[in-house]
């Protein structure tokens, strides 16, 4: 990490809408996430882009890396990717605990895993050649579920803690993405949190969702990133955050995109959140 | 158990195919399976009509929403995309409008073209032109062997109908009450960088020889391009023309030799 980059402020998600008017307006983020895939067939943004490098740090989330694939890695666009962490000297790198690639067709989703041995091989294999191939330290994102696998031998936390161990990789943890599939799939959020091995998180995400009614009565909440971050994710930001300490967190807002200020203002408010919670902490202590 | 590879196959048909029972048993969740398996189903099916809907609006205009979805699903079947970058996926759909374009008006793959091109050259760049000047270092005996690099945002599209006209009108927003399209041979010139486009009509000599460039033939062969297009095709202005408008960025072939 070359740029100095100062975690404490959240920075947010940064979309090819707003780039031209980041490098006009030069708003006052503490810094951006971008994703490889909306500007590797895209010369203009990448241009921008580079420009935005030399203004602010940031971090490299890739939506189509298909960590989890069990037909391979894509080198090709592995080799691309790594050719935009040169361009762009990101201080942090990311992915998910995923697939979106079968047998060399993209299928434009975070698809879920079992979680078994065969997968934590597959995965674990794959971690290790994106962090020798990038040269950084991968942070794994903990998905939204909307089912689970029969096969899966152990829980989604035991599976990162073991790919944690296996990889020396770190962990991004979506807490929006924690109480989606705690909602979607009936478990507690909270426990959940409690079983991550906290000294591997490296980064935290936050993210709009919606909530769906299903024919049988029953709700599902989809992760679509397309709204502002609900009361409930902004408690389990609070509880993880008073569990493990502050991390850098990122605001990300896909679809539906606002203006870049209801952005700063989402990044703010977890920074107010982060604060006071360190606060207690700190009185609870003396 | 299945293998990881043939559960992933079973999940890619589930979602992007004809969902197969077996894998269905597999799954588990507090409500309906087959109904939580159609989250990912709509996801898949409804991103990549988003994508395509996004990459052909001329299209879109034209034939109205429901056809261009049937044809972008149709697309999706026939040739998905091979890599996770969306921005290179679609130009497929052409293809689809020329196999099964049966209803479609005669023009729609060439609007398709048109469409397609756009997208991809507004996101190009625009690099330094060079100089005419620069070729007066090159022994005149190596000029017709010479090869130029034009710019990237540079596409040149030929049609049999004046597809632009429909560009035109869409991004006027006006539907005339009465609007006569007939067949014209149309030789279009489409350059785009950084977010903006134009799109100019060539003459069929002038529209050869650059296309005959951008193709990578050397001066000589596009000037015959252009002769054969017109008896009367005059090489130095078309020459003069095509640095003055900024179009060439770089030259080879003249230390190649004879
Ligand atoms: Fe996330």
């Amino acid at each position: 990490m070359t740029k100095p980059f100062s975690f404490r402020q959240a920075g947010v998600g940064l979309r090819l809408e707003h780039l031209a008017k980041v490098l006009r307006d030069r708003p006052a983020a503490a810094w951006f996430e971008v994703h490889p895939e909306n500007v590797l067939a895209n010369p203009h943004a990448a241009e921008m882009l580079a420009e935005i490098a030399a203004l602010y740090p940031l971090s490299i989330h890739s939506v189509g890396i298909s960590a989890g694939s069990a037909s391979g890695l894509d080198r090709t666009h592995l080799a691309r990717v790594r050719g935009l962490v040169t361009r762009l000297d990101p201080v942090l790198l990311s992915g998910h605990l995923a697939w979106s690639t079968h047998d060399g067709e993209y299928l434009n989703d975070l698809l879920p895993l079992p979680y078994h041995a065969q997968s934590l091989d597959v995965i674990c294999r794959h971690i290790a050649e994106i962090q020798d191939a990038l040269g950084m330290v991968f942070h794994l994102e903990n998905p939204s579920n909307y089912l689970g696998f029969a096969e899966s031998t152990m829980t989604e936390t035991a599976f990162l803690t073991e790919v944690v161990k296996r990889t020396g990789c770190r962990l991004l943890c979506d807490v929006s993405n924690i109480h989606v599939s705690a909602h979607n799939m009936g478990y507690d959020a909270r426990r959940y949190v409690d079983e991550l091995p906290g000294e591997a998180i490296g980064e935290f995400h936050l993210g709009g969702f919606e909530l769906e009614t299903e024919p049988g009565g029953t709700s599902v909440i989809i992760d679509t990133h397309a709204r502002p971050i609900a009361t409930e994710a902004w408690d389990l930001y609070a509880y993880a955050i008073h569990r493990f300490g502050p991390r850098p967190t990122l605001i990300e807002w896909d679809s539906a995109l606002p203006a870049m200020d209801v952005l700063l203002a989402e990044a703010a408010k977890a920074d107010r959140i982060a604060e006071q919670v360190l606060v207690d902490r700190h009185a609870l202590a003396v | 158990m299945p293998s990881l590879f043939e559960m992933q196959a079973g999940f890619r048909a589930a979602i992007a195919g004809d969902a197969p029972a077996p894998l269905l048993g597999r799954l588990h969740a507090p409500a309906s399976v087959a109904g939580r398996m159609e989250i990912y189903r709509r996801h898949h099916r409804e991103s990549f009509r988003r994508h395509l809907r996004g990459r052909y609006p001329t299209l879109e205009w034209l034939l109205g929403t429901d056809r261009l979805l049937e044809l972008a699903d149709l697309t999706l079947q026939r040739s998905p995309p091979r890599a996770p970058s969306m921005a290179e996926y679609g130009a497929a759909l052409i293809e689809t409008l020329r196999s099964c374009g049966d209803d479609l008006p005669p023009y729609a793959a060439d609007v398709g073209r048109m469409d397609w091109h756009l997208g991809c050259l507004s996101v190009s760049l625009e690099h330094q032109p060079m100089a005419l000047v620069t070729l007066a270092g090159i022994d005149t005996l190596h000029l017709p062997r010479l090869r130029f690099t034009l710019q990237p945002g540079l596409v040149f599209i030929q049609s049999a109908w004046p597809v632009d006209e429909l560009l035109r009108l869409r991004l006027q927003d006006i539907l005339p009450d009465r609007f006569t399209f007939e067949p014209c041979e149309t030789h279009l010139q489409l350059r785009g960088a950084r977010g903006a486009f134009s799109l100019n009509r060539l003459e069929p000599d002038v529209f050869q020889f650059r296309a005959g460039l951008a193709a990578g033939c050397s001066l000589a062969d596009a000037a015959t391009r252009g002769t054969q297009a017109k008896p009367g095709f005059d090489l130095s202005t078309a020459l003069a023309t095509l640095f003055a408008e900024g179009l060439v960025i770089a030259h080879s072939g003249e230390n190649v030799d004879v």
